[in-house]
């Protein structure tokens, strides 16, 4: 048991740091939110999971596994708000040529998309 | 298992400390709400893991449920707030 939750601590630590490098060298927001986004999210199931393993059937382990459905729900869900607020205030989107402007049509099209879709706030014709 | 319990502690700090560079450099403001972020769920591991290498983990385990909830409050009201505002604001320029 104790080698097995030791295995699962120490692949979510390898998870989060490949997080945390990624967040420091990646070109761009929509870049560094996909890095955080997955490695981060596994890191923590991950090291959750170990600890319940390590900590046994009991009240802990119950409050472990809340914890770890709320991270995993909302981990994704935060940087998916954030990630569509970034597009819609236009952010840059990195592309290879290194210039950071993206294809004109294409950034268009996400923008009307983002602006004019079910939920959003839109000002009304007011401009 | 308490070595590794250090060891893994020692390890999440020093994985805050390179998320909070991210906050100082980030270019935009929403790289530096990403790096927030992290660093909040960063925090409630580490939370979890001192609570198991100190002793009563029930009440650890209590603050790092807390701060998960806070955490995520905390992104999307701020992302919500940043980009309405900086939206607002370039449609009066335009006007």
């Amino acid at each position: 048991m104790s080698t097995v939750a030791i295995f699962f601590l120490f692949a979510g630590a390898f998870f989060l740091a490949v997080s945390a490098v990624g967040l420091l060298r990646l070109p761009d927001f929509f870049t560094r939110a996909h890095a955080v986004g997955k490695s981060e999210t596994l890191g923590a199931l991950l090291i959750l999971a170990g600890l319940a393993l390590h900590q046994g059937f009991g009240l802990e382990s119950a409050k472990l596994f809340l914890i770890l459905i709320f991270v995993a729900v909302t981990t994704p869900s935060g940087l998916h708000t954030l990630s569509r607020e970034a597009l819609r205030s236009g952010c840059t989107i990195w592309t290879r040529a290194g210039t950071g402007a993206a294809p004109a049509a294409r950034l268009e099209a996400l923008l009307a998309d983002a602006d004019g879709g079910p939920g959003g706030e839109n000002d009304g014709g007011a401009s | 298992m308490t070595t590794a319990l250090t060891l893994l502690a020692g390890f999440i700090a020093l994985l805050l400390v390179m998320n909070f560079a991210v906050v100082m450099k980030g270019p935009t403001v929403y790289d530096r709400l990403l790096g927030i972020g992290a660093m909040g769920t960063n925090t409630v591991l580490l939370i979890a893991v001192i609570g198991f290498w100190y002793g009563g983990v029930a009440g650890f385990l209590d603050l790092a449920i807390t701060y998960a909830i806070l955490n995520f409050v905390g992104v999307v009201a701020v992302a919500k707030y940043v980009s309405v505002t900086s939206r607002r604001a370039a449609r009066e320029v335009d006007q």
